[in-house]
């Protein structure tokens, strides 16, 4: 599970959002329209691979398995919908009327259609939505996103009153109110960007839940069996380990109904089997995280224009080098690092062609991504990079040590071994650690003294914008926040952007910190995977965005 | 013969009181913390970490960690997985499944390897007598999960006369190829041991008294020697069977069986100690009761055999 997309990254993509209902998704006449039907050719049932999902509770979902499952049953405030340019944005689901914000983003109004109920009957109101919330961010129910609502994110007024896991001053957060039956409102501590708080708007953690899921036992009940309001139900509790099976709901209230009558999740924990069953018709689409490494040789040639290939995941590989240690001190041996990696090489050979080499933090399927921000620092230059080196007094003891994590696909950070040592003549090792947790210690426990390894990390993003590329990885005190980098100027930088109500002198401010951390050159992106994926001739139209969303209503079965 | 099987019983209680101890203490050693795992490496909210600390005392001393996890077995509770999935609930999925892939492949290996074993006996030196050394000693060098993408490659994917993974398709189908690959090596063991001491019973005088009888072929096989060839290769299907439910987690990950071995490893992986120990304390129970089947077996297989 701690593998990734192609074994690029140690991190596991926990995208949380939705994906493009499209179409449709942005119409907001009230109450819906109940009367649209499956087009022609709809009907049947089809399959797709997944991994195990850690949680079906929306507030403890934190994979992107989850989400897969979840955004099919339950409409929450925002969805994720794909541009023409293949760019995502969050835009207003069916069951939303109006967002709007009266002070620059920080007091919002949320207004939803009346009339939408859950499978078991319950209404849905504003109401929902705040118990829901404030569920997920009390303390004591150890939800997994309820810090989505503190400062990291949302920061909603009073999150800190209800957040303590074992004695919190509230139950409920101040900042959060019903107004009436169908409208709500939510105070911030800091105003946000309309296009950042949409996307804050539109992951897993948003979704309602019904009353009966809001208690700790409640909400494990619900994990079993989910009750939502979205075109797809649950019948029957899922197989843990083996699969999960949707049906569709005929209450249904919202504009894009499914098409096929059935979805069987099926949870793989060897991608090599999925890619195996895919081959054999057993299996209709594979890929929510990518294709395995061993099918990617192949996979055109075995499936022909049934295997896609885009750039652009919500992903990135980064290497970090440690700054309490003296062993990568000068910024011209980090930039000699970089310089001596010939990554375009890798992405052609080793991952044949299905990834971008990154000279920023975003990819480009993401507004603002795809800027050119490293420059030349990240060109492959060897002889530049050696004399880069000797230029900043070489590293001691002439050794370079990478970090990897046993049992992972190492094949790529080999390559870039074998290519430092080739290109600036130091010896390159890979230092093992068992699992994330133990080379996360060891690296907290570097001292100025000690010989420094390079962490190399990946991050699978939970929204488009390049605040979450940037933000949780780098930001003074941030929660991913690994290497410990400080530097005020970005901090500075991300919150003037988070802000700002123009979406495009956001970007600029973010664009900005992203040259502030490039400057300093503690970390460096390598490459964005490509979104690849495959499915069988049984099915068409299967679209998976960059964030790893399939299109599950989207799909037709073919001939029925 | 009753007060023996009880001893053996009653032996049961240390070796799972000292197993489940080892286990725990081992889990207990692994490096990193279950808590950076299980996050992932994503932004951990603090409140839910401290849930999972709460719930799984996980800030306890070693020692009151397993005397919490024994106190709650004597309750009939064996805990949970992070993911609030009860271990219960995970043996009764899980077994089943371990037990069916078991007892396929175990029924591979017990038919094909007896019979061909007493083939080759029979045909000693001839052309399928060498073939089958041949054929045993790949399939003994062949490491598992090289013929197990093999195998699914040609018979699920490119033949595809059985599915290539998973178990959609219940018991036997779905059962076939992995229980085949899961059998290949002990298959072979069971051949060459099979017809080893079949050869070596052949030689003996009474078999050679019963032949100067001329009693037919059959009845010597049947009566004299098949039954005291059996020893060695009860011993070794005893161990395997409960190897087999524990030792198949390559398989199990190659053909995506949802069984124990498979559990095993992500547990390990995510440091879910109670998991770990109840599914380990499952399988040394198993092996102990093989082991006293075995010991049962080789009474009736052989009367001069006797338990006190």
């Amino acid at each position: 599970m701690l593998r990734t997309r192609r074994g690029l990254a140690l991190v596991g993509a926990a995208a949380v959002a939705a994906l493009g209902l499209s179409a449709c998704a942005s119409s907001s006449t009230p109450g819906g329209d109940t009367t649209s039907s499956a087009p022609a050719g709809g009907g049947g049932t089809f399959s797709i691979a997944i991994e195990e999902p850690q949680n079906l509770t929306p507030s403890n979902c934190y994979d992107l398995y989850c989400f897969n499952v979840l955004n099919q049953m339950i409409i929450g405030i925002y969805d994720f919908e794909t541009q023409d340019d293949g760019s995502i944005k969050p835009v207003p689901t069916d069951l939303t009327k109006a967002v709007s914000t009266s002070d620059n983003g920080k007091t919002w109004t949320i207004e939803i259609n009346p009339d939408w109920t859950f499978t078991n009957g319950e209404k849905i109101t504003a109401k929902t939505f705040v118990d829901t919330w404030n569920f997920a961010a009390y303390g004591p129910n150890g939800q997994q996103l309820g810090f989505v609502f503190g400062p990291s994110q949302l920061d909603v007024v009073g999150y800190d009153d209800v957040s303590d896991a074992k004695s919190p001053k509230a139950k409920t957060m101040s900042g959060l109110k019903v107004v009436n039956d169908t409208t709500l409102s939510m105070e911030l501590n800091k105003p946000l960007g309309e296009s950042l708080f949409a996307n804050f708007l539109a992951g897993p953690q948003i979704l309602p839940m019904p009353s009966t899921a809001l208690t700790v036992s409640g909400s494990e009940d619900f994990s079993k069996q989910p009750i939502g309001n979205g075109p797809y139900k649950m019948d029957t509790p899922w197989t843990p380990n083996q699969s999960i099976t949707l049906v569709k709901n005929p209450d249904y209230k919202g504009s894009t109904p499914g098409n096929a009558d059935q979805i069987d999740f099926r949870v793989y924990n060897d991608d090599n089997a999925a890619w195996a069953d895919l081959q054999a018709g057993n299996l209709d689409i594979l890929g929510v995280s990518g294709l395995p490494q061993q099918a990617l040789a192949t996979a055109e040639q075995v499936l022909g224009d049934r295997y896609v290939n885009t750039a652009g995941a919500l992903q990135f590989g980064y290497y970090a080098f440690p700054q309490q240690t003296d062993t990568f001190k000068n910024k011209d041996v980090r930039i000699a690092i970089r310089k001596a990696i010939n990554y375009q090489d890798i992405v052609d050979k080793l991952l044949y062609g299905t990834a971008t080499v990154a000279q920023s933090f975003a990819p480009s399927t993401i507004p603002g991504g795809g800027t050119d921000i490293c420059g030349d620092s990240c060109v492959f230059d060897a002889a530049k990079a050696k004399q880069l080196l000797e230029q900043g007094g070489g590293v001691p003891g002439n050794k370079v040590q990478i970090a990897s994590i046993q049992g992972a696909d190492n094949s790529v950070r080999k390559a870039v071994c074998n290519q430092i040592q080739q290109n600036l003549g130091v010896a390159c090792t890979l230092k093992m650690f068992p699992d994330f947790g133990a080379m996360l210690d060891a690296y907290a426990k570097l001292g100025a003294g000690d010989t420094g390894f390079i962490l190399a990390l990946g991050w699978g993003a939970d929204n488009p914008t390049i605040n979450n590329m940037i933000a949780p990885l780098f930001g003074t005190g941030a929660p991913s926040n690994y290497i410990g980098y400080s530097n005020k100027q970005f901090d500075e930088l991300v919150a003037r952007g988070n802000a700002e109500q123009d979406p495009q002198a956001q970007i600029n401010d973010w664009l900005e910190a992203e040259k502030v951390l490039y400057g300093d050159f503690v970390a460096f992106a390598t490459t964005f995977p490509n979104t690849n994926y495959g499915y069988s001739e049984h099915v068409s139209n299967v679209k998976i965005n960059p964030q790893g969303f399939v299109n599950l209503a989207e799909i037709q079965v073919n001939g029925s | 013969m009753g007060r023996y099987f009880v001893r053996r019983l009653l032996q049961m209680i240390p070796v799972f009181f000292g197993t489940t101890f080892l286990i725990y203490a081992l889990m207990f050693a692994l490096p990193g913390n279950p808590i950076d795992t299980l996050s992932r490496g994503k932004p951990r909210n603090p409140a839910y970490l401290q849930y999972i600390i709460d719930q799984f005392n996980l800030n306890d001393p070693f020692i009151v960690q397993y005397f919490k996890y024994i106190g709650g077995i004597f309750t009939g509770n064996f805990g949970k997985t992070f993911n609030n999935v009860s271990v219960i609930d995970i043996f009764m999925q899980r077994i089943p499944v371990t037990l069916q892939l078991a007892a396929t492949a175990f029924v591979i290996e017990l038919v094909l390897g007896i019979a061909l074993g007493i083939w080759t006996a029979l045909r000693k030196g001839g052309p399928f007598d060498h073939l089958s050394l041949l054929a045993t000693l790949l399939l003994i060098a062949t490491p598992i999960f090289v013929l197990g993408y093999v195998v699914q490659w040609l018979f699920g994917v490119k033949l595809g006369w059985l599915p290539p993974a998973g178990i959609q398709a219940g018991w036997p189908t779905s059962y076939i190829l992995p229980g085949f690959v899961l059998a290949s090596a002990s298959f072979a063991f069971v051949l060459r041991l099979t017809r080893q001491s079949l050869l070596e019973v052949f030689g003996s005088d009474y078999v050679r008294a019963a032949r100067a009888k001329g009693l037919p072929a059959w009845t010597i096989l049947r009566k004299y020697s098949l039954r005291n060839s059996l020893i060695p290769i009860v011993t070794f299907l005893g161990a395997d069977f409960a190897a087999l439910m524990g030792g198949a987690v390559i398989t199990e990950g190659i053909f995506n069986i949802p069984g124990i071995g498979q559990q095993l490893y992500q547990s390990i992986r995510l440091h879910e100690s109670v998991v770990v120990v109840g599914l380990v304390t499952v399988l040394i129970v198993a092996y102990l009761i093989m082991n006293l089947l075995v010991d049962l077996l080789y009474g009736v297989l052989d009367p001069r055999i006797r338990y006190e």
